[in-house]
């Protein structure tokens, strides 16, 4: 059987089934019409596309300008300000409290001594220092930052300590707060537009009153919110020991067959064996997920059937394949991130179902090349799953270091 | 300014032939000729960057492919409830409803690929390209969707 060759018989049944169907040309005016709207909707996209560009290269333009500056540093404050562009880094405020500073943020510890004392750290993903004139606090302190002055996709998170001065208010009693700190238990201040801050009064018992804010800009992206929430998660009082390494709970695996190198949470659990033993080109070079993964399925040898099978709702699977041979020109590079948009979904529902298995479960399917080399991804959430989870899921593509093609 | 009288004759043309794949794959008459129509509004809001008729076909399959998928996907999320369609109703689309039962019984891949290869005589590096997948795949798809249907249908192979 020559599965390159049409197959006559079931063509001509299938033709017969369908031969009476002859619809009516009469929708042309309404196709045209749709036709002309996504036109004009393509046509905005990419309207709105160029003013971002330029927008972002203007917004570009005057951060860099911004960095050249010696900026001036607000009263009172700890010349501290310090980029971090490779990795997490912790820092410690005055108090000894410490907190993590993402990539490219930026710390500042801050000490005044006014109407009270107050210490403390800021945490930013913008440069606040270069933000003037130096802002005054409202009980007429300095204030690490004006919050007028800063630009709409910041966040702030600021861990202050304050003791002494008549108008403050005893610390208030209670429980501990424990630790790690997360910002559902944040609650909202008076609003200041456009950064209303989630702020949290932490009780520690030392005398000092504490209170975390973070200032979420209107436009601030999705991953610096979910960076924030990490952040105030990574936040240590004093005393509590070392604090946690914010990249801890991360483990890095190399292959040295395959010629690859990831890292992924611990909570994760990576496959010891290729989950499609039948499956030779493309094939299986690594396979994560939330949840233990069986291997091979019945229905499809070139998809995870039984470990898919088994996904809950709020698991997770990520399923790396490479293709031998000669790369093409057609198949796009890898891109900067990975993530939903990519690809769509593949056959693998189907053998799912073929299985018997749930097919209440989202996946995604794409190819890209890098360093020489072609792979294939699948990725497969469970319907419930959290955003956390997904982002893990791309976060661990995104780590992805291939080794060049031999 | 594109030329409508030429998309308007590609559009009178293929306009069945479009609208009786997405039936085969549907199984649903009235959703195939939605998606055909969306499939050539589609078409249409390209049609000054698209030259000749087999890449416009190409294109309009292409496209009526994966809207009857996403439509299929999203039918077969819905409860029940939402999408049971009167049998007769969904029967009035092809004629034989063991072709009916058969098509409906294979899974969405081994359907499309069926469709494209076997009724619409496309090769298999362009369904491939239409699915979105390997040629490899598109062949294991293709030989167990036409086994589960001449099995159903009782037909014996017959290629060229």
């Amino acid at each position: 059987m020559n599965l390159d060759t049409r197959d006559e018989a079931l063509a001509g049944v299938l033709d017969e089934a369908v031969r009476h169907v002859d619809p009516a040309p009469d929708r042309l005016p309404e196709v045209r019409r749709r036709g002309v709207r996504r036109r004009l909707a393509a046509l905005a996209a990419a309207l709105a596309v160029v003013t971002l560009f330029v927008s972002a290269v203007i917004g570009a333009a005057l951060l860099i300008r911004d960095d050249r500056v010696d900026a001036p540093t607000p009263a009172g404050s700890g010349p501290d300000l310090t980029r971090q562009p490779e990795e997490w880094t912790e820092a410690q405020d005055p108090r000894g409290w410490t907190i993590g500073v993402p990539p490219s943020w930026l710390a500042n510890r801050q000490e005044h001594q006014c109407r009270v004392t107050e210490q403390g750290i800021v945490v930013a993903n913008v440069p606040l220092a270069g933000l003037s004139p130096p802002a005054t606090g409202s009980n007429d302190c300095p204030s690490p930052f004006a919050l007028s002055a800063l630009p709409t996709d910041a966040v702030v998170v600021e861990v202050e300590h304050s003791i002494g001065g008549s108008s403050m208010s005893p610390v208030p009693p209670g429980e501990e707060t424990p630790f790690p700190l997360s910002l559902e238990d944040f609650g909202s201040e008076a609003a200041t537009v456009p950064f209303n801050p989630l702020v949290l009064e932490v009780v520690v018992d030392d005398g000092w009153r504490h209170t975390v804010r973070v200032y979420l800009g209107l436009e601030v992206t999705d991953d610096d919110r979910r960076i924030a929430e990490e952040v105030v998660a990574s936040i240590r009082p004093f005393g509590s020991g070392p604090a946690e390494d914010v990249t801890a709970g991360l483990l890095t695996y190399r292959d040295e067959v395959n010629g690859f190198t990831v890292t992924y949470p611990e909570s994760w659990l990576r496959a010891e064996e290729n989950l499609m033993p039948n499956l030779s080109d493309p094939h299986q070079i690594l396979a994560l997920a939330t949840y233990p993964m069986r291997v091979g399925g019945d229905s499809c040898a070139h998809v995870p059937v039984n470990a898919l099978v088994d996904l809950g709702p709020t698991d997770a699977l990520i399923d790396l394949e490479e293709e031998e041979g000669r790369v093409l020109d057609s198949i796009p590079v890898r891109p900067q991130h990975f993530g939903p948009d990519l690809g769509g979904p593949s056959e693998a529902i189907d053998c799912v179902e073929s299985q018997g298995g749930s097919a209440d479960f989202e996946e995604q399917w794409f190819y890209f090349q890098d360093q020489g080399r072609m792979f294939y991804v699948r990725v497969a959430f469970g319907e419930q799953v959290s955003p956390e989870t997904r982002q893990q899921a791309y976060d661990i593509l995104d780590s992805l270091v291939f080794d060049p093609a031999e | 300014m594109p030329d409508a009288a030429g998309f308007e004759g590609f559009y009178r043309e293929n306009l069945a032939r479009i609208a009786r794949a997405c039936i085969l794959v549907t199984l649903d008459r009235q959703l195939a000729e939605d998606v055909a129509a969306e499939a050539f509004a589609r078409l249409w809001s390209r049609w000054s960057q698209i030259h000749g008729d087999d890449h416009a076909g190409g294109y309009v399959f292409k496209t009526a492919m994966r809207l009857c998928a996403r439509e299929v996907s999203r039918r077969r999320r819905r409860p029940p409830a939402q999408i049971e369609r009167p049998a007769d109703e969904v029967d009035a689309a092809i004629t034989r409803s063991d072709v009916a039962a058969a098509l409906g019984a294979l899974p969405l891949r081994q359907r499309q690929a069926v469709v494209l290869r076997d009724w619409a005589g496309f090769e298999t590096a362009e369904v491939a390209r239409m699915l979105g997948t390997r040629a490899s795949t598109v062949r294991v798809h293709l030989a167990r969707g036409r086994e589960s249907l001449r099995q159903a249908l009782s037909v014996e192979e017959r290629n060229r």
